[in-house]
């Protein structure tokens, strides 16, 4: 790892409804001491409006990575996926389910929806802990990303 | 009209027998008729007349015969006299044989004549010959008036009967022109009556059965044509209108089944899809179990562990513990739900039954339990393996909790597991021997029974789902599973799954040449 690119300040875009999801992601991302920022978004509509810096979300950053639930309040997460990739401007951002969900279907249809990564919440804390730092690591400092 | 068609038949049967017993006896009779007038033509009344003529021919040839004699007094005069003489001799004698048995007045005409030729003989000819003989010629011997008047009396006579010769001829000829007429106007009337009745026997036939029959065949063609409430309505002979209420009950009996079989489909149809939308239910449950339930349960573990890690050293071994046993209890759960989920997916979510070949499923399985088989040592050792028909994911599952199970319930010594399948007709039986603690018989049933432990969680772990898991995998593919209790030294499970037919099993192998 001797020429990892020094970090820049990197936005993470946590869309998720559970209070109790965020506080442990938050949580997480603090015990790991990662530096990026963490917004966060409750339901897919929100999260479309911050990606396109609409209404309150006027001066949002553009996340250099999402985090997304699948199942959300008001536009499920599996649109705002859909959504995400059909659009020219945010298709380039890569997205990480994140969910409880282990059926196959959501598996499936998450990749069709052309989903970076597919990831199950496990119930060790600890395990949360590192899988969250691992997606940082991943695709903060590894992958080589378009700006 | 309903009357019977068999009577209409019968009634038209008599009819044309009893015309064709009348033109018969009316033809006989004609034809009998004709034959007789013919023959009484032919053999009486003709040769009768014919030997009348010969006898008036014969009579004049004497007459002139003795004439020329009574003149000339020369003897050759009188041949002619002599031959007319035997001619009429012969003819008397044929006529009289010929007219033996026929009319009395042919008869009485014959005997006249004899009797005017006797008296001419007697009373002219005979003495005129003798006086001529002796004294020659005379040319008027005196009586020659007499001779004259006697025959006269012959040839009236002769003309008399020649007369009703001629009558008898043309009586008989008009029989015979009679008798031919009568024969025509038969056969004429027969071959009028015959058309007649060929014709009426058409416009009957045509009337009373075939167009009858055209309505029926069209009805039940409306029928066919898939009108099926169309009542049959016939008009016609009795038998036809019994055929077509046959037709009509037939199709009401068709009607009936037909409703039967509707209403029972639109049951079944109900039912396919009332199990559709139940089972729809069931997935959507088992989804929403698969999430919602577990999202509480990482809650738990989670704020629990994030508790015991920001307050760590605030807080007493004592309350360590607590929290264990809580992160312990919601990660159990979790399995819980993750067993009973699957346990809950066989045979509902239809995967592809393909053709696997058990020996790589078995690797999978070996595979997927990489891990706890290298920490164990275990050794595993397989006999030659067919290929099954089947679910891969279903079938890795039943291999991978057999071998978890022969890993996990161990001795010990380090665990040892011999996988061997062997045919059995239609079904291969594998079978599963390990070296490890075995199970009691007594417990060979409970052992598929769902959440049924044998033993402490503290001992060995598991939810009790693994072997009811099995069982309802081989069930679903047809086969059994059962714990073989005769077996000593350890453990050993036994199920069948069906054989592949031969043929496609060979075809698999083919296809499998050219991966």
């Amino acid at each position: 790892m001797t020429d990892q690119t020094p970090l820049t300040p990197f936005d993470v875009l946590l869309v998720e409804d559970d209070p109790g999801d965020v506080l442990m992601t938050q949580e997480a991302f603090e015990l790991h001491k990662i530096r990026n920022s963490l917004h966060v978004v409750p339901d897919g509509v929100e999260a479309l409006a911050f990606l396109r810096r609409e209404g309150a979300h006027a001066n949002a950053p553009r996340p250099g990575l999402i985090l997304l639930d699948l199942n959300l309040p008001k536009k499920d997460g599996r649109e705002v996926l859909a959504e995400i990739k059909a659009d020219e401007s945010l298709r380039t951002i890569p997205v990480v389910v994140l969910t409880t969900s282990e059926a196959e279907e959501d598996i499936l249809r998450s990749y069709d929806l052309h989903a970076n990564a597919y990831v199950t919440k496990p119930v060790d804390f600890h395990r949360f802990v590192e899988i969250v730092q691992r997606i940082d690591d991943f695709f903060v400092t590894v992958v080589k990303l378009p700006r | 009209m309903t009357r019977s068609l068999s009577r209409w038949l019968l009634a038209a049967g008599a009819f044309l027998l009893v015309f064709a017993v009348s033109a018969i006896v009316l033809g006989a009779y004609a034809i009998t008729e004709l034959t007789d007038a013919r023959r009484t033509g032919t053999t009486y009344v003709q040769p009768a007349a014919r030997l009348a003529q010969t006898m008036t021919t014969a009579f004049l040839d004497q007459e002139t015969g003795v004439r020329g004699y009574v003149l000339t007094g020369r003897p050759d005069f009188l041949e002619p006299y002599r031959t007319g003489e035997r001619q009429a001799m012969d003819a008397y004698a044929r006529l009289t044989e010929l007219i033996k048995n026929g009319g009395a007045v042919e008869r009485a005409n014959l005997l006249t004549v004899d009797a005017a030729n006797r008296a001419w003989l007697s009373g002219y000819v005979e003495p005129t010959l003798e006086i001529v003989h002796t004294r020659g010629a005379s040319g008027d011997i005196g009586n020659s008036a007499r001779g004259k008047i006697l025959f006269d009396e012959v040839r009236a006579a002769l003309n008399r009967q020649t007369e009703h010769y001629d009558l008898l001829r043309a009586n008989s000829q008009r029989l015979v022109d009679g008798a031919a007429r009568t024969l025509i106007t038969v056969c004429v009337t027969v071959a009028v009556l015959l058309v007649l009745a060929i014709v009426a026997l058409f416009l009957g036939t045509r009337r009373v059965v075939l167009r009858p029959l055209a309505d029926l065949s069209a009805e039940a063609r409306r029928v066919a044509g898939g009108d099926f409430h169309h009542q049959l309505e016939v008009r016609g002979p009795r038998e036809i209108v019994d055929l077509g209420r046959d037709v009509d009950e037939m199709r009401g009996h068709i009607l009936r089944e037909l409703g039967a079989l509707q209403e029972a489909h639109r049951a079944l149809d109900e039912q396919a899809r009332e199990l559709q939308r139940s089972n729809a239910e069931l997935e959507q449950f088992a989804y929403v179990a698969s999430h919602d339930l577990q999202e509480p349960l990482r809650k738990v573990a989670g704020f629990c562990q994030l508790l015991a890690t920001r307050y760590r050293g605030q807080l007493d071994d004592r309350a360590d513990q607590y929290i264990d046993f809580a992160v312990d209890g919601a990660k159990r759960m979790q399995v819980l739900i993750n067993d009973l989920l699957a346990f809950s997916r066989v045979g509902r979510t239809s995967g592809e039954q393909r053709e696997l070949d058990s020996a790589e499923l078995v690797a999978q399985a070996e595979r997927n339990l990489a891990a706890v088989i290298e920490d164990s040592g275990a050794e595993i050792r397989t006999g030659d393996l067919p290929v099954v028909r089947g679910e891969a994911s279903l079938l890795t599952t039943v291999f991978q909790n057999l071998i978890g199970n022969a890993v996990k319930f161990r001795g010990e010594q380090p665990p040892r597991l011999r996988i061997e399948a062997e045919r059995f007709g239609e079904m291969w039986e594998f079978s599963f021997s390990d070296n490890g603690i075995g199970i009691e018989s007594q417990y060979a049933e409970r052992i598929f029974v769902i959440f049924q432990r044998l033993h402490a969680k503290e001992a060995y772990e598991g939810t009790g789902i693994g072997l009811a898991l099995c069982r309802k995998i081989v069930e679903h593919h047809g086969g059994t599973i059962r714990l073989d209790t005769g077996y000593r030294g350890g453990t050993r499970f036994v199920f069948t799954l069906p054989a592949v037919p031969e043929q496609t099993e060979a075809q698999q192998t083919t296809e499998g040449d050219h991966d």
